[in-house]
């Protein structure tokens, strides 16, 4: 349920370091989610397919890796 | 030329940031603080308002509801004479550090032994939000059924005590408590187990107990 929250997070702190960089378009975005998180997968793709809506990240595509463990975090993010 | 950024951020690190700044002014105060989670219905209310009554004049509790919506929970246990501030969430399925710190003003914390706070009722997604909580206390009532404890691991690796409720019901169930202590204690080796009816009172004297040490030396 809160997966739309917490890409909204994902892309307000990916938009923030783009910015700082004078990043204008964004290709990809990698997060790393562990298995222990019950946060899914899916719901996030859905959630990132919906907030995308700025023009300078409406192209870029979310990539997941899943891991063992606790962690959920976003590992980089590929832009020019 | 496309460039890679390392961004390496847990995605609630903005949670986690206001969930220890809850956690010093907690502490600053004195004020020891519960995260009470379970799922819907399994007795959260009912546990505080026993608990409540049983300790009125020997410590200073301050409750705080979450629910996606009424106030009907902070009415209940405003009707046991404990000062409580109701959290509606309108739809979202957990409370956050930030729901948390922006009622705090609501009370006086330095008057305060032990602040309460009632999640929303989910084994879920509550488990992932530091509220900046002391100890985190998960209830399952029996009628769940055991298979709970597996099927949300996550909510019982977490727990800093784990409350079979309702075991008042238990001649009525197939709940086998001895297989439940045992998948508890898988996940989460140390927890102290504690097996009440909240509606009846069983129990609830042990859990308080408890507690109370860890307000007089936590
Ligand atoms: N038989 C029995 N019923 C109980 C016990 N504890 C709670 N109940 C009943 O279970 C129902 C739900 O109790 P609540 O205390 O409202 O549960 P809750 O966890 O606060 O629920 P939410 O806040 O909605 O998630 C009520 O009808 C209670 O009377 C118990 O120990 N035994
Ligand atoms: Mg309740």
């Amino acid at each position: 349920m809160h997966e739309v929250s917490l890409i909204s997070d994902v892309i307000a702190t990916v938009t923030q370091s783009a910015h700082e960089r004078q990043l204008s378009k964004i290709h990809k975005v990698k997060l790393v989610i562990g298995e222990y998180t019950s946060v899914m997968p899916e719901s996030l793709l859905f959630a990132f397919d919906l907030l995308k809506k700025e023009p300078f990240i409406e192209s870029s595509v979310l990539e997941i890796e899943t891991s063992s463990g606790n962690e959920f975090y976003i590992d980089y993010f590929e832009g020019e | 030329m496309t460039e890679r950024v390392y961004v390496k951020k847990h995605v609630l690190h903005g949670n986690q940031a206001i969930a220890e700044e809850n956690r010093e002014l907690f502490k600053s105060k004195g004020v020891l603080t519960l995260n009470l989670l379970s799922s819907p219905g399994a007795g959260k209310t009912t546990l505080l308002e026993g608990f409540l009554n049983s300790i009125k004049n020997e410590i200073n509790v301050a409750v705080i509801e979450g629910d996606v919506a009424t106030a009907l929970d902070a009415e209940r246990i405003a009707a046991c004479g404990a000062h409580a501030v109701q959290i509606n969430t309108h739809g979202s399925c957990h409370l956050d550090a930030k729901m948390v710190s922006q009622v705090l003003d609501y009370f006086n914390l330095a008057d305060l032994d032990l602040l309460v706070i009632e999640n929303v009722g989910n084994l879920v997604c509550p488990a992932e939000f530091d509220l900046g909580e002391d100890l985190r206390i998960v209830l399952l009532s029996t009628t769940e059924g055991i298979d709970k404890v597996v099927k949300y691991p996550v909510v019982f690796q977490k727990a800093d005590a784990v409350i079979l409720n309702k075991i008042d019901l238990l001649p009525y169930l197939s709940f086998n408590v001895e297989q439940f202590i045992h998948d508890v204690r898988e996940l989460n080796p140390k927890v102290p187990i504690f097996q009440i009816s909240a509606r009846d009172g069983e129990g609830v004297k042990e859990w308080t107990d408890w507690l109370i040490e860890k307000i007089h030396k936590p």
